[in-house]
C-alpha cells in the first residue's frame, strides 16, 4: 500500500501541473472524510449524515490554535485533531444511544446546529470566519494532503484487521446479539466514533490550511458531506478500499466538468445514489469481489497450526468452581408486556454440572423466561443470582462477562463474517490475541467446523449455524449457558452433531446448562432435570421421564382432552350458513421446495385438499409448518414445484392475489391491526366493507363467535389471545373463502377453547369449505380432521386418515421422542387461562 | 397584547407545519422510512410555484395545484423506482432507504436551483394583512393555515373514517395482516408515499407566499418535519398536531424574545433533546 | 497473501487509470491556454468567478455586467498595450469553496493574466487566499470587509461596511425623530454595518430601542412585532436582498410603518419593487455610486453601459467597472503585465474612477471612496440621492409610507 501511495504521490508531484495537484488535494480531503464516514457508518453501521461537523471542529480548532494562540501549523493541526477527538467523546456518548434514523438525524442536527453556532459566534469571526496562516509553498500542502490520505487508509486498514474492527462489524450487524459475547458495545461504538472524528477533524484542518481561512460554509461544508457519503457508496461501504476507489473514480469524472457544473454533478450524484442503492449496494469493491479481486482478508487469521492449548477436562474454565448449591438461582421471575404476564413467578435453580431442560408448547413463555433471565427484556419481579452473586441488575454484556451467556432460537450470527471471526469474537473476551486465537482454533476443530472455518456464515446450513453459535458462546468461557431451542428444525444428523457439541461443553468446564427445547427426544438423553412451562407458569418439574409422564405436560403438548358433551350442534348450524355457497374447488401441491431467500425450509412437499375436507398438518416446532402455510399463500420464496387452485397456478403469486382467489390465511401471529377496532378489523377482511353481503356475513361471523359481539368497538390490541384468534378467523371468513388455512390456531389457548375452535372449523368444512389446520396440538386436531399430513424436518413423513394416525407410534415419536403412546387420561384444564390477554404479535427477539 | 399577536402568528404558521408533519408521518407510518427528501420536495414545490407565477404568469391557484401534482408524481416515481426496488431487508434496508431518499433530495434541490431560483425568493401575491381589533393576520399566512388545516384534517379523516384510508392504516399496523385481507401492500405503500409527497408539495407551495425560500433550505425543512413528528411520537397523528404547534410557538416566541438566530437553532437543539428523552423505552424506537 | 498482492496490483491499476483520466482533463486544458500567455499577440485574459446563481445571484450578475462592459469598452478603444482583452468567467453559485476552486483553476490551469475578485466577503476571503498564494493582484469591488489580514494582494475595493449607512442616523435626527431599531443579517457584513449605524446613532443623539441579528431565511415576523412593540421611529436594517424584502413585508403585515425606513442593498434592485410593490416608496438606501455623480468618466460610463446592456447600470456594475479601470490605468502606467509591478503601483498612486478616488491604505483597503444615501421616491419609480448635501438631488421625504 505504501508503495502505491508513494508512487501516486510522486506521479502527482512530478507531473507538476498545479491544477492536477489542486484536484488531488481537494479529492484527498473528500476521501479522508469518506474514510471517516466509512468507519462509523460502513463498519459500525451508524449512518451519520453530519460527519462534516467534525471537519468543522477540526478547521475551527486549527484556526483558533494557529491564529489566536499562535501555534506553529503542524502543532496546531495535531492539537485540532486531538480536540476533535475529545469533542467526539461526549457527543458520541450521547448520540450513539440512538440508532437508525434517530442517529442519522441526530448527526444532521449536530452539524447544522454547530454551523449556525459558528455563524453567530463573534469569537470565531461569525459569518466571516477566521483566517489561517497562509502556507505559500504549495508543495507543503500537497505532501500534507497525501500524508493525511495515507493516514486515513492506514488507520482503516489497521482497524479493519483489529479486534476493534471485528467487534464494530459484528455490532453493526446485530448489536444485541454481540452483547452476549461480552462485547461492551458502547465502548466499541465510541472508539470508532472518536477515531472517525479525529480523521474528519484532520481533514477539516488541512482543508482550512489549504484555503487559508475557515468560514461556517467552508468548515461545515454541505457539498463535502454529500460527496463523502456518495463516494463511499460508489466505492463500497464498509470496505478498506471503497472510499479510495469511489473518490478516485468519481472525482476523475466530476472534475472533467469543471467547478461551474456543480449543480448538474450533484443531480448526477443523487441519481447515482439511487442506482447504486437499488442495483449494487456493495459498490465497486462489491463488483470486484465477485471476480475475486480486493476481497477482504480474514481478521486475525492464525498463521500457525501448532498451539499451546489442548483439550483437557475443564480447559475452558474461567472461574474457580462454585461450591454453593445452585450456581444459577432465579427466583420469582415475572415478565410482562404491556400489562400481559408472559412469565409468571418462575423459580429456576440449577446446580453445578446440571443440564436442565425447560419444555412447553408454543407460547408457554420459554424464550421469554430466557430473555427475562439474560437481561433482554426487563423483569417485573424476580432476582437472578449467579454463583452466589446477585446479577439482577446486570445487562447482557455484564452478564456475559460474569459468566452467563446464551444462544438464540434463530442463531444470530454475523452473516458477513467467517466462522473463524464469529468464534474469535467470543474468544477475545478478556483474552490476549494469541490465547484467543488458540482457543478459537481448538474449539473450531473440536466442534467439527474446521472445513468451513473461513467460509462466511451466510453460506452455512441451519445445523452448522447452530454449532457456530454454540462455539461462539463457548469461546467466551461461560460458567452457565442458556441454550434456546438448540435442536429445533434440524435433521437427525444435525441433531446428533449439536448434541455432541452440547455434551462437549459440559466436559470442557461449563458448569451448568439450561436448554429450552421442543425436540424432546434429543433432550431426553441430555437433561438431568426438566421443567415444564404452560401459560408462563411451571406446571411440572423433575426427572425427564417423570415430567413427560405428567398429564399436564402431555396436555400442553398434544392438546388436552375435554368432556365430550360440548355444544357443538348449534355452532355447526351457524357455520353452515357462514360458509355460503360456492363452487367446488381443490388445491394441489406438487413437489414444493420453499423457504426464505436462499434458505430452503420445505422439501418436495406434495399434498392435496378438496372442498369440504378438513385436513390437518401436524409437526413439531421447526418442522416447517409455518413455512408451508406461507408457501401455500404466496408469502415466502418458492424454489421449485407448484401450487394449483383448480386450474389456476398460484405458485409464487403475491399473498393478496391468493386471498382474492378465495384462499384465506390465518397466520399464527394472527396479524390483527392492534390500533383499529374489532369491527374495523372484521370489515377490512370483507370485499366491500359494508355491502349487503358483508353485513350478512358479519352477522353470521358474530353468530359463530358470539363472544366477539360485545367486543366490536374495542381495539384489537386490547383483546386476550383467545379473543384475538376468533377475530382473526372471523376476519378470514368475511370474504366467504373457498379455502381456509390456519397456522397454529391453538397457540396460547386453553384446551376447551381449542376444542370449540376445532368444532367450528369442522362445521365449516362440512359446508364445503376446504379447511387446512397446521397444528402442533395433535390430539385435538386428529379428533376433528378427516385426514392429516405429518411434517418432519421440512418433509412429509406420513399421511393418512385421522384414525390411521391417531394411534400411530411414529407421530408420538416425532413429538416426544419416545415410543410410548401419547394416550393419556382425560382431564379438564381451567378454561379461564385462555382469557388472559396476550400480546398480538410475539414480542420481538431484538 | 403582543403575546396574543405572537400566539396568533404561531397558530397561522402551525397550519403549514402541520402539512409537513402529517406528510412525513404518513410515509413513515406505512413504509417505516423517514423521507429524507421531504424538505427537497418542499423547496421544489415552493420554487416551482414561484417560477410559474412570476416567470410564466400562471395564476397562483393553478400554480399551487400544478406543484402539488408534480411533487406527488415525483413521490410516486421515487417509491416505485427506488424504494420498492431495494432488495435487502431489515436494518440495512432502512439505511439504504435513507440514502435513496437523500439522493432524491439532492436531485430535487439542484433541479430547483438550476431551473427555478437559486436565491431566497418569495411571491408578491397575498401581501398585507387583515385586522381584528389590534390583532393583525397576514393574508398569505391565513390562506396557508386554512388550506393546511383543511387538507391535513381531510387526510386524517380519510385515514380514520373511510374504507380506503383504513386499508392504509391497516397496512401500517401489519403488512402481513393486510395481505391476508386481500390488500395489496405494495400499492398501499405507493399511495402513502405519493400522498405524503403531495402534502410536502402543498406545504412548500403555501410557504413561498409567506416567507422567502431557497433550495439550500431543503435539509432544514426535513429536520423541522422530523422534529415535529418525533415530538409527537413517530406514526402518531395527534402527536403530529401537537408537534407542529409546539414548533410554531417556539419559532414565533424565541425570535421575538431572543433573536432570529436563536429561533433558527432552536429546532435542532429541540431535536437532540427529544431524541435523548426518547432513547429509552420508546415504542417506536428503531433500536 | 497472494490474493492480497493481487488486490494491490489491481488497486494500482485503477489508481493509475483515474490519475491518467484526471491528468488528461487537467493537461488538455493547460496546453490550450498556456499559449495565451506566451504569445504577446494574443488577448490579455481577465479571469473572474461570478455568483450567477445561489443566494448572491441578483447582485452577482450585476457585478459581472460591470466587468463585461469594461472589457467591451476597453476593447473598443484598443485594449491594453495594444492587445485585446478577453474575459473568462465561471459560476461559483455563491459558494466559497467553489470560488476558491475557480480561482485555483483560473490561475493554475487557465493561466489568466489578471483576476477580479468575487461577490461578497466570504467568497472574497476564499479567492484572496489563492491570489495571495500565487501572488496575483486581486481587486475585489464587492467586499466591504478586509479580506486577508497581512496580505497585500487581496484588496478591498469599495467603501467599508461600517460606512454603509453613514449619514442615516443624522437624517433621522434632522427629521426630528428620537428612536431607532437596528437589524443586521447574521454575518460579518451585517455585524459591521450595524455597528457603524449604532456608533453614529449615539453621536446623533438617537435612542437605540431594539437590535437583533437574524438568519437569512427568517420571515422576520417576530422581529417586526418587536419593532412595533417598541414603537421605533426609524428602522435601519443591514440586509442583503431577500431578507430586505422579508423585513419590508413583515413590517407591512404587522401594520407598522416606521417614520424613516433605511435598508441596505435590496432597494437598488428592480426586483425589490417587483417583490414589495409600493412598499418600496420612501425607503432610504445606500450606494457607492449614482449616475448623477460628477466623477471621472461617469457620464460616458452610464451612456455606454446602457447602449451595451440595454439597461442602466447599478452601483455593483459601477464598482466592478472601476476595478477594471484601475487595473487598466496601472497596466498603462507600468507598461507591464507583471503582478508585482502592478501591485507596487497600486499602493503608490491614486486614480480617479467612476465611483470616486481609488486610494489604498497599507492594509489593502480602499479608503478613498464614499458612501451615498438615496431615497426611493415618486411612488417607487425614482431613486434620488439625498445625502450628503453636496450631491443631493432631492430632499428627504418623511414619514415613510405616509403618502
Amino acid at each position: 500500500m505504501a508503495v502505491i501511495a508513494v508512487a501516486f504521490g510522486a506521479y502527482v508531484y512530478a507531473d507538476g501541473s498545479r491544477y492536477l495537484q489542486t484536484i488531488v488535494i481537494n479529492s484527498v480531503t473528500i476521501m479522508v472524510v469518506a474514510y471517516s464516514w466509512n468507519l462509523i457508518s460502513g463498519y459500525t453501521r451508524y449512518f451519520s449524515f453530519g460527519q462534516v461537523a467534525f471537519c468543522g471542529i477540526g478547521a475551527y480548532g486549527s484556526a483558533v490554535f494557529m491564529t489566536k494562540l499562535h501555534m506553529s501549523w503542524p502543532l496546531g493541526l495535531l492539537a485540532a485533531s486531538a480536540v476533535t477527538a475529545l469533542a467526539a467523546v461526549p457527543l458520541g456518548w450521547v448520540l450513539l444511544r440512538l440508532r437508525g434514523i434517530y442517529f442519522a438525524l441526530g448527526t444532521v442536527a449536530l452539524f447544522v446546529a454547530l454551523s449556525i453556532l459558528a455563524t453567530n459566534t463573534e469569537w470565531v469571526g461569525a459569518g466571516q470566519g477566521l483566517p489561517m496562516p497562509l502556507i505559500t509553498d504549495f508543495n507543503v500542502i500537497l505532501f500534507l494532503s497525501l500524508a493525511i490520505g495515507a493516514v486515513a487508509i492506514a488507520t482503516t486498514f489497521a482497524v479493519s484487521r483489529s479486534r476493534l474492527g471485528l467487534r464494530a462489524q459484528a455490532l453493526g450487524a446485530d448489536e444485541d446479539a454481540v452483547k452476549v459475547l461480552g462485547v461492551r458495545t458502547l465502548n466499541v461504538k465510541l472508539t470508532m466514533f472518536v477515531i472517525s472524528a479525529a480523521l474528519a477533524g484532520m481533514a477539516g484542518g488541512v482543508a482550512a490550511l489549504n484555503a487559508g481561512f475557515v468560514t461556517p460554509t467552508t468548515g461545515f461544508s454541505d457539498p463535502l458531506n454529500t460527496q463523502s457519503i456518495v463516494y463511499t457508496l460508489i466505492g463500497g461501504v464498509g470496505t478498506v478500499w471503497g472510499p479510495l476507489l469511489g473518490t478516485g473514480v468519481a472525482q476523475a469524472i466530476v472534475t472533467q466538468f469543471g467547478p461551474s457544473a456543480a449543480r448538474e454533478v450533484e443531480i448526477a450524484l443523487g441519481l447515482l445514489i439511487i442506482v447504486i442503492v437499488t442495483l449494487t449496494p456493495a459498490g465497486i469493491v462489491g463488483l470486484l469481489n465477485r471476480v475475486r479481486i480486493l476481497r477482504r482478508g480474514v481478521i486475525m487469521r492464525p498463521r500457525r497450526t501448532d498451539r499451546a492449548l489442548s483439550v483437557a477436562p475443564g480447559w475452558l474454565r474461567r472461574f474457580a468452581p462454585y461450591d454453593g448449591d445452585a450456581i444459577l438461582d432465579c427466583r420469582g421471575v415475572t415478565v410482562k408486556f404491556r400489562g400481559v404476564t408472559a412469565v409468571d413467578d418462575v423459580d429456576l435453580r440449577v446446580a453445578e454440572d446440571e443440564f436442565v431442560a425447560v419444555i412447553g408448547a408454543n407460547g408457554a413463555g420459554k424464550t421469554t423466561l430466557f430473555n427475562g433471565i439474560s437481561g433482554y427484556v426487563p423483569r417485573a419481579h424476580g432476582t437472578v443470582r449467579l454463583a452466589g452473586r446477585d446479577v439482577s441488575r446486570l445487562d447482557a454484556t455484564q452478564l456475559a462477562r460474569a459468566g452467563l451467556s446464551r444462544t438464540f432460537q434463530v442463531p444470530r450470527l454475523v452473516d458477513s463474517l467467517t466462522v473463524w471471526e464469529n468464534v474469535l469474537l467470543g474468544s477475545l473476551l478478556d483474552s490476549k490475541r494469541r490465547e484467543a486465537q488458540d482457543r478459537a482454533n481448538l474449539i473450531i476443530d473440536e466442534l467439527g467446523l474446521r472445513n468451513v472455518a473461513y467460509a462466511t456464515v451466510d453460506r452455512l446450513g441451519p445445523g452448522t449455524r447452530r454449532r457456530v453459535e454454540i462455539a461462539r458462546v463457548v469461546a467466551t468461557r461461560p460458567r452457565v449457558v442458556l441454550l434456546d431451542e438448540a435442536l429445533a428444525g434440524m435433521s437427525t444428523e444435525e441433531i446428533a452433531e449439536v448434541r455432541h457439541a452440547v455434551e462437549a461443553l459440559r466436559a470442557w468446564g461449563v458448569e451448568a446448562i439450561v436448554g429450552v427445547e421442543h425436540v424432546l427426544s434429543a433432550v431426553r438423553g441430555l437433561a438431568e432435570r426438566m421443567i415444564a412451562l404452560d401459560f408462563g407458569r411451571v406446571v411440572a418439574e423433575g426427572s425427564p421421564d417423570d415430567v413427560l409422564e405428567q398429564e399436564a405436560v402431555v396436555n400442553s403438548y398434544l392438546g388436552g382432552t375435554v368432556s365430550e358433551e360440548e355444544e357443538a350442534a348449534p355452532r355447526a348450524a351457524v357455520a353452515r350458513r357462514v360458509a355460503g355457497e360456492h363452487a367446488e374447488m381443490a388445491m394441489e401441491v406438487r413437489d414444493l421446495v420453499a423457504g426464505y431467500g436462499q434458505v430452503r425450509v420445505l422439501w418436495d412437499i406434495s399434498m392435496n385438499v378438496r372442498s369440504g375436507e378438513f385436513v390437518g398438518v401436524l409437526g413439531a416446532s421447526g418442522a416447517g409448518k409455518t413455512t408451508l402455510c406461507r408457501g401455500l399463500t404466496g408469502a415466502c420464496t418458492v424454489h421449485a414445484g407448484s401450487v394449483r387452485l383448480e386450474d389456476v397456478d398460484i405458485t409464487g403469486r403475491p399473498a393478496h392475489v391468493v386471498t382474492h382467489l378465495g384462499v384465506a390465511h390465518v397466520p399464527s401471529s394472527r396479524e390483527l391491526f392492534p390500533d383499529l377496532s374489532v369491527n374495523d378489523n372484521l370489515r377490512l377482511g370483507s370485499v366491500d366493507w359494508s355491502g349487503a353481503t358483508t353485513e350478512r356475513q358479519l352477522e353470521r361471523v358474530l353468530e359463530l363467535f358470539p363472544e366477539v359481539q360485545p367486543l366490536l368497538q374495542r381495539k384489537a390490541g386490547a383483546l386476550s389471545g383467545g379473543q384475538q384468534q376468533m377475530v382473526a378467523i372471523g376476519r378470514a371468513l368475511m370474504r366467504q373463502p373457498r379455502m381456509l388455512i390456519l397456522d397454529e390456531p391453538s397457540t396460547g389457548l386453553a384446551p376447551i377453547i381449542v376444542r370449540r375452535l376445532m368444532q367450528a372449523l369442522r362445521s365449516l368444512a362440512e359446508d364445503g369449505v376446504a379447511v387446512v389446520v397446521v397444528e402442533q396440538n395433535a390430539v385435538e386436531t386428529l379428533r376433528a380432521v378427516d385426514r392429516a399430513y405429518v411434517l418432519q424436518e421440512g418433509r412429509v413423513v406420513f399421511s393418512g386418515t385421522a384414525d390411521q394416525l391417531r394411534d400411530n407410534a411414529r407421530l408420538a415419536k416425532a413429538y416426544l421422542g419416545s415410543d410410548a403412546s401419547a394416550a393419556s387420561p382425560a382431564t379438564e384444564l381451567d378454561a379461564a387461562d385462555s382469557l388472559e390477554p396476550r400480546p398480538v404479535a410475539a414480542p420481538p427477539d431484538r | 397584547m403582543i403575546v396574543v399577536q405572537l400566539f396568533v402568528n404561531a397558530l397561522l404558521l402551525a397550519g403549514t407545519y402541520l402539512l409537513l408533519a402529517v406528510g412525513l408521518n404518513l410515509i413513515f407510518g406505512v413504509l417505516r422510512v423517514v423521507n429524507f427528501s421531504h424538505g427537497g420536495m418542499v423547496v421544489f414545490a415552493g420554487l416551482f410555484v414561484y417560477w410559474l407565477v412570476l416567470r410564466q404568469h400562471v395564476s397562483p391557484v393553478l400554480a399551487v395545484a400544478l406543484a402539488v401534482v408534480v411533487v406527488a408524481a415525483i413521490g410516486f416515481v421515487t417509491q416505485a423506482a427506488a424504494l420498492a426496488r431495494i432488495r435487502v431487508t431489515g436494518y440495512d434496508a432502512e439505511l439504504l432507504s435513507l440514502l435513496a431518499t437523500y439522493g432524491v433530495a439532492l436531485v430535487l434541490v439542484n433541479i430547483s436551483a438550476l431551473s427555478f431560483s437559486a436565491d431566497y425568493v418569495s411571491l408578491p401575491e397575498l401581501q398585507g394583512s387583515w385586522n381584528i381589533g389590534s390583532i393583525h393576520l397576514g393574508r398569505a399566512a391565513v390562506v396557508a393555515a386554512a388550506v393546511g388545516v383543511i387538507s391535513s384534517s381531510a387526510v386524517l379523516f380519510w385515514l380514520a373514517r373511510t374504507r380506503s384510508g383504513k386499508r392504509v392504516v391497516a397496512t401500517a399496523q401489519s403488512e402481513t395482516g393486510a395481505e391476508v385481507c386481500g390488500i395489496n401492500a405494495a400499492v398501499t405503500k405507493r399511495v402513502a408515499f405519493t400522498l405524503g409527497s403531495a402534502l410536502a408539495g402543498l406545504a412548500g407551495a403555501l410557504t413561498i407566499f409567506q416567507s422567502t425560500m431557497a433550495p439550500s433550505a431543503g435539509l432544514g425543512y426535513t429536520v423541522l418535519a422530523f422534529v415535529m413528528i418525533a415530538l409527537g411520537g413517530l406514526g402518531n397523528y395527534a402527536g403530529a398536531f401537537l408537534g407542529a404547534l409546539c414548533l410554531a410557538l417556539l419559532a414565533s416566541f424565541t425570535s421575538y424574545y431572543w433573536s432570529g438566530t436563536a429561533s433558527a437553532i432552536a429546532p435542532y437543539l429541540l431535536l437532540l433533546l427529544v431524541m435523548l428523552a426518547r432513547t429509552r423505552g420508546s415504542r417506536y424506537s428503531l433500536v | 497473501m497472494s490474493a492480497y498482492v493481487k488486490g494491490l496490483a489491481y488497486l494500482a491499476a485503477v489508481l493509475a487509470a483515474s490519475a491518467v483520466v484526471a491528468g488528461c482533463g487537467a493537461g488538455s486544458g493547460s496546453t490550450g491556454s498556456a499559449s495565451a500567455t506566451s504569445s504577446d499577440k494574443g488577448p490579455i485574459v481577465i479571469g473572474m468567478s461570478a455568483s450567477k446563481s445561489g443566494p448572491y445571484s441578483v447582485d452577482g450578475v450585476a457585478s459581472l455586467e460591470g466587468v463585461e462592459y469594461a472589457v467591451h469598452a476597453m476593447n473598443q478603444s484598443g485594449g491594453w498595450l495594444g492587445r485585446k482583452l478577453e474575459l473568462k468567467v465561471y459560476d461559483d453559485q455563491s459558494d466559497p469553496t467553489k470560488a476558491q476552486q475557480i480561482y485555483q483553476r483560473l490561475i493554475t490551469q487557465d493561466h489568466v493574466d489578471f483576476i477580479i475578485g468575487p461577490y461578497a466577503p466570504d467568497l472574497a476571503a476564499a479567492a484572496g487566499a489563492v491570489a495571495t498564494r500565487y501572488k496575483y493582484v486581486m481587486l475585489d469591488p464587492e467586499t466591504a470587509l478586509p479580506i486577508i489580514s497581512g496580505s497585500k494582494w487581496a484588496i478591498m475595493d469599495e467603501p467599508a461596511a461600517k460606512q454603509n449607512l453613514d449619514g442615516y442616523p443624522e437624517i433621522v435626527a434632522n427629521e426630528g425623530y428620537k428612536t431607532l431599531a437596528i437589524l443586521g443579517v447574521n454575518n460579518a457584513y451585517g455585524d459591521e454595518c450595524a455597528a457603524g449605524v449604532k456608533e453614529e446613532a449615539q453621536q446623533a443623539g438617537l435612542k437605540v430601542v431594539y437590535t437583533t441579528s437574524y438568519a437569512p431565511d427568517d420571515a422576520l415576523n417576530s422581529a417586526a412585532e418587536a419593532i412595533k412593540a417598541r414603537g421605533a421611529d426609524a428602522v435601519a436594517s443591514c440586509s442583503f436582498f431577500s431578507d430586505g424584502v422579508a423585513l419590508t413585508r413583515a413590517l407591512d403585515r404587522a401594520n407598522y410603518k416606521p417614520k424613516v425606513f433605511g435598508l441596505t442593498i435590496a432597494p437598488s434592485k428592480p426586483e425589490f419593487a417587483e417583490a414589495v410593490g409600493n412598499l418600496a416608496s420612501g425607503v432610504i438606501s445606500n450606494t457607492s455610486w449614482a449616475p448623477s455623480l460628477k466623477t471621472e468618466g461617469n457620464a460616458e460610463f452610464v451612456q455606454g453601459f446602457k447602449a451595451f446592456k440595454g439597461h442602466a447600470p447599478d452601483y455593483h456594475a459601477a464598482n466592478n467597472y472601476q476595478s477594471v479601470q484601475v487595473l487598466a490605468a496601472a497596466v498603462d502606467d507600468t507598461q507591464s503585465l507583471d503582478q508585482q509591478k502592478i501591485l507596487d503601483k497600486l499602493y503608490s498612486t491614486t486614480y480617479e474612477t467612476v465611483i470616486g478616488t481609488f486610494k489604498l491604505s497599507p492594509d489593502a483597503l480602499a479608503v478613498g471612496f464614499k458612501e451615498y444615501l438615496y431615497q426611493v421616491q415618486a411612488d417607487g419609480k425614482e431613486q434620488k440621492l439625498v445625502y450628503p448635501d453636496d450631491v443631493a438631488e432631492a430632499k428627504v421625504a418623511t414619514p415613510y409610507g405616509g403618502s
